[in-house]
């Protein structure tokens, strides 16, 4: 990146903490601190928050296009802050996932397939940056959620705590449900029965996952789930630094504006806009990508028809 | 979880929200070192200065003791260092070796150097500024090794003027790192205060000649790990920013402020002379410009260097541990002292537990040598005062060697201090005890 300069007395930023080397004000990240992607067929925000120092979210879309005749790819990778650099862990993780994905649905995988294929890839770049700069004895790493959007069917993948949901628009029969569950701690002392979910979240060690992108000497083990909707609705994936405030699904589904389907931008900023307002203690990246065979098939454009067999 | 190659592990502590448009910023920053004794150490050069003015002689076991204790300091000389002893009287003189230059240890010069001690004999007055200069003199011509003094004196610098002694510790500073041990009670507690704060070490009494070889072994052996020579912490402060303190917090309170040395406009060096496998504690505060609300600024970025013989400054490798207000942390190979502007008072007035506990150990010091000065100056009301604020404080603060030392003249059936009991060791005692402190603990 560039050199910065501070905008109070136009020395120069440090890159590495970002705080200007004269009068010391910390300068904001013009390029992370507050992302919004718009590709149409999808579209996500991602906020550094109110109290972290810089965003370690990522997001990555890919939409349609007459090149890519496939569907809506959505990316949300939250770096584990106690890692070395766990910023270029969620970038490096989300942009390498991206790509990946819209490669093996051009070759006719399944999305399925081609979300096993995006973990690995991504969790192979973490991996690597671990040689590729100072890392203080501790490696890269982020957690992960994908989704794809095509005709007919919604594919999430995920590592980690960040999270998916399935919100039927509100006069469809389906009820809105959450498509992931947590590799965390808690999850895993609730789902033994070891604790109640109260007493597992008041506990220090709730927010610890147990599973990440990055090299700790284990394979990675996707998790993949696919859905085939009986009526229109949207998908949402977030970091924590949502579902935090939200963790019900009733109460997400209750935060989703109900334009969400024509305006998925207006639905990730509002849904940012709600963690913010209740703290912002930790960063924050919403996608929302809609699912509607009506709007498939008349008002996006025809490529996103599905082409995979 | 730092690296293997560290020198350095830190910690800043601190609350980084300021009220809005305040500018006082506070934080700890604990520093544990790891010397390396395999890789290369630097030689160690050692000087013994041994007051044998005439009040050494009396009583007569005195003196014996004294030479029992620098022959334990010259058995932990490690093969290879460089050493000599000064005797001290009016005037500083060789006892050996007898030529103006430091020896090489080895079994040899070790029982050369205890058979000229046995030769010494008491008589003659007390000038420590010119047994410093002679050590001063030995210690330049060494400037790669880590340099130390230990300065044993039962006495008040009596026979040379307050002037003297404060130019030649001038002149010193920098050249060599002085442990001082005061024998008995005639000696001037603020005379060994101002050349150990001027010349980086530790003061202490020895109220028993016969404790004084366990002290010098151990000094002497504290000194032989030391393998980090020359470490200076490197503050950078924004431009308009002030340095209210720099404070050594533990293991013992330390000014380092008055020893600072400029390196660039935003830049200043302060000394901390060498380092062993150690931890050490420090409180900085610094005045900054207020930032509007919501804005954040650096208010200081601190590193330890080393400065060479050749006089340029080398990183150290290091890192700090940073704890957002979150809970969540982060290192960084600098420790970032950072100010945070807000409207939100529940941030804002929350006091960071460990820059609490410096600043009450801090209170704690100031309390009791209040009292002691009090009491000197024979206003007993402000005396027990003070002391009683010293009381409360050791016993908030968990200091429970200067809270025994307080309990013995407490009277808690009238809450008063009994001052009249106060010996002339148990107030050195309590005086010395007031600055002597744990280092905090590093969760």
């Amino acid at each position: 990146m560039p050199g910065q300069f501070c905008p109070h007395c136009a020395e120069q930023v440090c890159q590495r903490d970002r705080y200007c080397e004269q009068c010391g004000a910390w300068v904001a990240d013009l390029r992370r601190d507050r992302v919004e992607i718009d590709v149409g067929v999808a579209a996500g925000v991602s906020d550094r928050g109110r109290r972290h120092h810089r965003n370690e979210d990522a997001l990555a879309l890919r939409g349609s296009g007459p090149s890519r005749n496939s569907a809506a790819v959505a990316i949300v990778c939250d770096g584990v802050s106690s890692s070395a650099r766990p910023d270029e862990a969620s970038e490096t993780a989300a942009e390498v996932a991206a790509e990946s994905l819209v490669t093996a649905l051009q070759t006719h995988n399944s999305p399925a397939a081609a979300t096993r294929l995006a973990i690995h890839a991504a969790d192979k770049a973490v991996a690597a940056l671990a040689d590729a700069g100072p890392t203080g004895g501790k490696t890269p790493a982020c957690t992960f959620v994908s989704a794809i959007v095509t005709g007919n069917t919604v594919t999430v993948g995920w590592v980690g705590d960040s999270r998916a949901y399935w919100i039927p628009v509100a006069h469809a029969n389906s009820a809105p449900t959450r498509l992931t569950s947590d590799d965390s701690w808690l999850a895993q002392v609730v789902e033994a029965g070891i604790l109640s979910p109260a007493q597992a979240a008041a506990d220090r060690r709730a927010h610890t996952i147990t599973a990440w992108l990055g090299e700790d000497g284990q394979q990675v083990e996707p998790h993949v789930v696919t859905i085939e909707p009986d009526g229109p609705g949207v998908v949402v994936i977030c970091t924590d630094g949502l579902w935090n405030y939200l963790d019900s699904v009733e109460e997400l589904a209750a935060a989703v504006p109900a334009q969400a389907l024509h305006d998925p931008l207006g639905a990730a900023r509002r849904l940012v806009e709600v963690a913010l307002r209740s703290g912002g203690r930790d960063n924050i990246t919403v996608a929302v990508l809609p699912f509607a065979s009506d709007l498939v098939d008349a008002s996006i454009a025809p490529h996103l028809a599905m082409t995979i067999s | 979880m730092t690296s293997s190659t560290d020198d350095f592990t830190g910690a800043v502590h601190q609350n980084p929200y300021l009220a809005a448009g305040t500018r006082e910023v506070h934080a700890v920053i604990t520093v544990d070192a790891r010397g390396n004794p395999e890789t290369a150490a630097p030689t160690a050069a050692e000087v013994i200065i041994v007051d044998c003015s005439g009040s050494m002689g009396f009583p007569a076991e005195k003196i014996v003791k004294v030479k029992e204790a620098v022959r334990a300091a010259i058995d932990e000389l490690r093969d290879g260092a460089r050493f000599a002893l000064i005797a001290g009287s009016a005037g500083g003189r060789m006892l050996w070796p007898a030529e103006p230059a430091l020896a090489v240890a080895d079994s040899r010069t070790r029982s050369q150097a205890k058979d000229a001690l046995r030769r010494l004999d008491p008589g003659g007055g007390t000038t420590i500024g010119a047994w410093l200069r002679l050590a001063g003199q030995l210690l330049a011509e060494h400037p790669a090794a880590i340099r130390h003094a230990i300065l044993l004196t039962d006495g008040r610098n009596q026979h040379e003027s307050a002037e003297q002694l404060h130019a030649a510790v001038r002149d010193c500073a920098g050249l060599f790192r002085c442990d001082c041990r005061g024998v008995g009670t005639d000696w001037s507690m603020a005379e060994l205060r101002m050349i150990c704060s001027a010349l980086g070490g530790t003061v202490d009494l020895v109220a028993e000649p016969a404790d004084l070889a366990e002290h010098f072994r151990a000094l002497m052996a504290t000194s032989m790990r030391k393998s980090i020579a020359e470490v200076d912490l490197r503050l950078w402060t924004p431009v308009g920013a002030t340095v209210r303190f720099v404070k050594q917090t533990a293991p013992t309170l330390l000014a380092l402020s008055p020893h600072r040395t400029h390196v660039d406009p935003l830049t200043s060096d302060y000394p901390t002379a060498s380092w062993g496998t150690e931890s050490r504690d420090y409180h900085i505060c610094i005045d900054v410009e207020p930032g509007g609300v919501g804005e954040e600024k650096l208010a200081g970025r601190v590193t330890f260097v080393q400065t060479g013989a050749h006089g340029s400054a080398q990183r150290l490798r290091q890192v700090f541990r940073h704890t957002e207000p979150d809970g969540s942390t982060n290192e960084f190979p600098d420790a970032r002292i950072r100010a945070i502007w807000t409207e939100d008072l529940a941030l804002s007035t929350v006091i960071n537990d460990k820059v609490a506990l410096v600043t009450g150990r801090a209170e704690l010091a100031k309390a009791v040598q209040d009292g002691l000065a009090a009491h000197r100056a024979t206003e007993a009301d402000l005396a027990v005062d003070c002391l009683n604020r010293a009381r409360k404080l050791a016993e908030e603060y968990d200091e429970d060697s200067v809270l025994a030392r307080l309990d013995r003249i407490f009277d808690p059936d009238t809450g008063t201090f009994q001052l009249d009991q106060l010996s002339a060791r148990e107030e050195m005692g309590l005086d010395i005890e007031s600055t002597k402190t744990t280092p905090l603990s590093r969760g």
